[in-house]
């Protein structure tokens, strides 16, 4: 636990409540919002167009951005996930579950607003786990060598294979072409040129922001560009009927939101897992235990908040492990890694003595960013439902020059440009065949760390240094079991499905 | 529409990706297990690119495991997944969420059109003036993508440069 009164944490606090950072937290939030409430740009995006024109921001003001989008965005994906039963970011797939059942009822402003509070809660005790467990948990870590921070870059990766939509083997494959691509450049411990082929940038190395911003930002673009024969728009709910729910209501919703907020609490300090994971096991708990089973899945508000409530209490659990371990806790934070490493702060154990006062930061400007979106959110603003409706095409044009522009203010390079453009044809390719994007990210930025730790540790005592660490064995069989435990339980559902003879649709035609 | 079904139905691109789920029955039609041949082909081909590049890394600094060891070891195992890739993708076949929207003709046109008009803009930045430039490829993209009228096609590109002018020019003092 933090002592409050060391100056560290004071200083931490004031360096967020400057009129200019909290100028920025705002601007964060409007962008939050908006990002959310658009189905097809994700957090993940938005945070790699922003860190475009943050990165010439202080770090506090930058992190107030970035940090705040991603908190908005959480809030602001909900709108969709209600009205027009499209998840605007993959938090709120569960919100889709109940919310649109709700909306179709007539019920929409009871569903937008008490999401806002289940999010808020969620939210709120997600940073006080990230408040509580990100200094142990980097005391912890500072123990580790070489061969446990390799284990440990493995870990991480495998993690977020292993949550990639069952994609292991393409996942594992983005992670090693990720990997790949960090070896351009000079070698982290002889500093000799590899795969340079006398290009003068590639020195440098790939530069990641450029990359990330091609990945997820342009490729998506594209893709939708290549794919969409015209402007298909489902028309959302307008009928919003009663807006604040009542104290009766509130009572009922308190038991769900506590099942949510342990369970995202839970599955947040675990690296690469998700809101949206996190949110579908809320639901199903929330269900498991409920009186009312039957409104489950056809508007039920425990359903919602349980969902909306765990999806937001993992954000303080992965800003706490991508902080303390160096680890992203998500795709959002990988991005969020890469920008903070141009600021020159490096996520990892050794964060927190460094920056004794970042950890404050990070929680008030968590807490600022969520009370303010949380008081937008319950506005009875018709404005958000007309947002809906705008076409596609405007977004385009916005992320495409944004990108184009964004990527340039890193280090006003035409060759990072160019390097993004590569990038965003990559990154279609790896979207039209199935490769994960978020593990070869994850690759790009830890590549270095992995493997300088490997040399080191196998220059020490060859793989012997590896195998005889307690720490690294543990990290690795996690991690082993992150990469085979679940296609075998597919496999033994399937023959269990197959036993009962039940014949599965399939949802192709 | 149920839990499950919306779970399912978010699977194109920029939209949440499917939780591998009970129903998720692979797809084992031919072509699309054929079409899985383009990564498994990527992944082989890549690896090997890697281990023939990794042979020309010269290391000055005699050390046990020089500059080329992390990335033969990842050539190798590129190869490995993709060899994987065989028996999981292509013999065994697809799971629905992996099979892409289908392309179609007007989106690859619209496609080029878009990378031509991107790739002029990056060369024109320092031959014409940021917001001049800006508006105009602005309007050129918002028109190919379909905006029609005066409003679409003129006053949202304007709109867009001048904020764009703004943020980086006047604010980030970007030298553009």
């Amino acid at each position: 636990m933090i002592n409050i009164l060391a100056s560290p944490v004071t200083d931490g606090i004031l360096a967020v409540l400057q009129p200019d950072t909290l100028i920025y937290i705002v601007l964060g939030i409007c962008i939050g919002m908006l990002v959310g409430a658009f189905p097809g740009v994700t957090a993940t995006m938005a945070i790699a167009l922003a860190s475009g024109f943050t990165l010439t921001l202080e770090p506090t003001q930058g992190l107030a951005v970035l940090l705040t989008i991603y908190v908005a965005a959480q809030f602001g994906d909900r709108v969709p996930a209600i009205l027009l039963n499209t998840p605007g970011t993959p938090s709120s797939i569960s919100t889709t579950f109940d919310g649109y059942p709700l909306a179709l009822q007539g019920k929409a402003g009871l569903a937008l607003t008490t999401s806002a509070f289940g999010s808020a809660v969620g939210m709120i005790f997600g940073i006080a786990i990230l408040a509580i467990a990100a200094v142990p948990l980097s005391a912890f870590a500072m123990q580790f060598g070489p061969p446990e921070m390799f284990a440990l870059v493995v870990f991480g990766l495998t993690m977020m294979v292993g949550v990639s939509s069952g994609r292991i083997i393409k996942g594992l494959a983005a992670g090693a072409f990720g990997l790949v691509l960090s070896t351009v450049g000079r070698d982290p411990i002889t500093g000799d040129p590899r795969f340079t082929f006398g290009i003068l940038e590639l020195n440098g190395g790939i530069p990641f922001i450029a990359v990330i911003i091609g990945f997820f930002g342009v490729a998506e673009v594209l893709n939708q560009i290549i794919t969409r024969h015209k402007q298909h728009h489902a028309k959302p709910v307008t009928q919003m009927g009663q807006w604040m729910p009542d104290a009766q209501l509130m009572r009922r919703l308190a038991k769900p939101m506590g099942i949510g907020a342990v369970t995202g609490s839970v599955v947040g300090l675990v690296p690469a897992v998700g809101g949206d994971i996190a949110g579908i096991i809320a639901w199903d708990n929330a269900k498991k235990t409920s009186k009312h089973k039957e409104e489950f899945g056809k508007g039920s508000f425990e359903g919602l908040t349980a969902g909306d409530t765990s999806s937001t209490a993992t954000l303080g659990g992965s800003v706490a492990t991508t902080m303390a371990l160096g680890v992203p806790g998500d795709s959002v934070m990988a991005v969020m890694i890469g920008s903070m490493m141009i600021w020159g702060i490096q996520p990892g154990p050794a964060l927190f003595s460094t920056n004794p006062d970042l950890i404050s930061s990070l929680v008030t400007i968590m807490l600022i960013a969520t009370v303010l979106t949380l008081v937008l959110s319950l506005l009875r603003m018709r404005g958000m439902v007309k947002l809906l409706e705008l076409p596609s095409r405007y977004l385009w044009v916005i992320i495409l020059i944004f990108c184009m522009v964004g990527t340039y203010s890193v280090s006003n390079s035409v060759f990072d440009v160019f390097t993004m453009m590569i990038a965003s044809l990559v990154g279609l390719f790896m979207l039209r065949f199935g490769f994960p994007a978020g593990p070869a990210v994850l690759g790009l930025i830890l590549g270095p760390l992995a493997e300088s730790n490997l040399r080191r540790a196998l220059i020490i005592d060859g793989w012997a240094s590896i195998f005889t660490s307690p720490i690294a064995v543990i990290l690795l069989l996690i991690a082993l079991s992150a990469l085979i435990l679940p296609p075998l339980r597919g496999l033994v559902q399937r023959r269990k499905n197959a036993s009962k003879g039940s014949d599965l649709p399939s949802m192709v035609p | 529409m149920t839990a499950q079904s919306s779970v399912e139905s978010q699977s194109s691109v920029g939209q949440p990706t499917a939780l591998p789920t009970v129903s998720d029955a692979l797809v084992t039609g031919r072509s699309y297990r054929l079409r899985e041949l383009v990564p498994v082909a990527t992944c082989i081909g890549f690896g090997i690119g890697v281990l023939v590049f990794a042979q020309d890394i010269n290391s000055q600094v005699g050390v046990e495991l020089g500059p080329a060891f992390w990335p033969s070891m990842l050539g190798y195992s590129l190869i490995v997944f993709g060899a994987l890739l065989v028996f999981v993708n292509v013999l065994r076949g697809v799971r629905p969420a992996d099979i892409p929207d289908p392309l179609n003709g007007w989106g690859v046109s619209r496609f080029c059109a878009t990378a031509m008009l991107l790739v002029g803009y990056v060369l024109l930045w320092n031959v014409l003036q940021f917001w001049l430039i800006t508006f105009v490829v602005s309007l050129a993209l918002t028109a190919l993508y379909g905006a029609r009228g005066w409003k679409a096609v003129l006053a949202f590109p304007a709109l867009v440069s001048v904020i764009l002018h703004i943020l980086f020019v006047l604010v980030l003092r970007v030298p553009l």
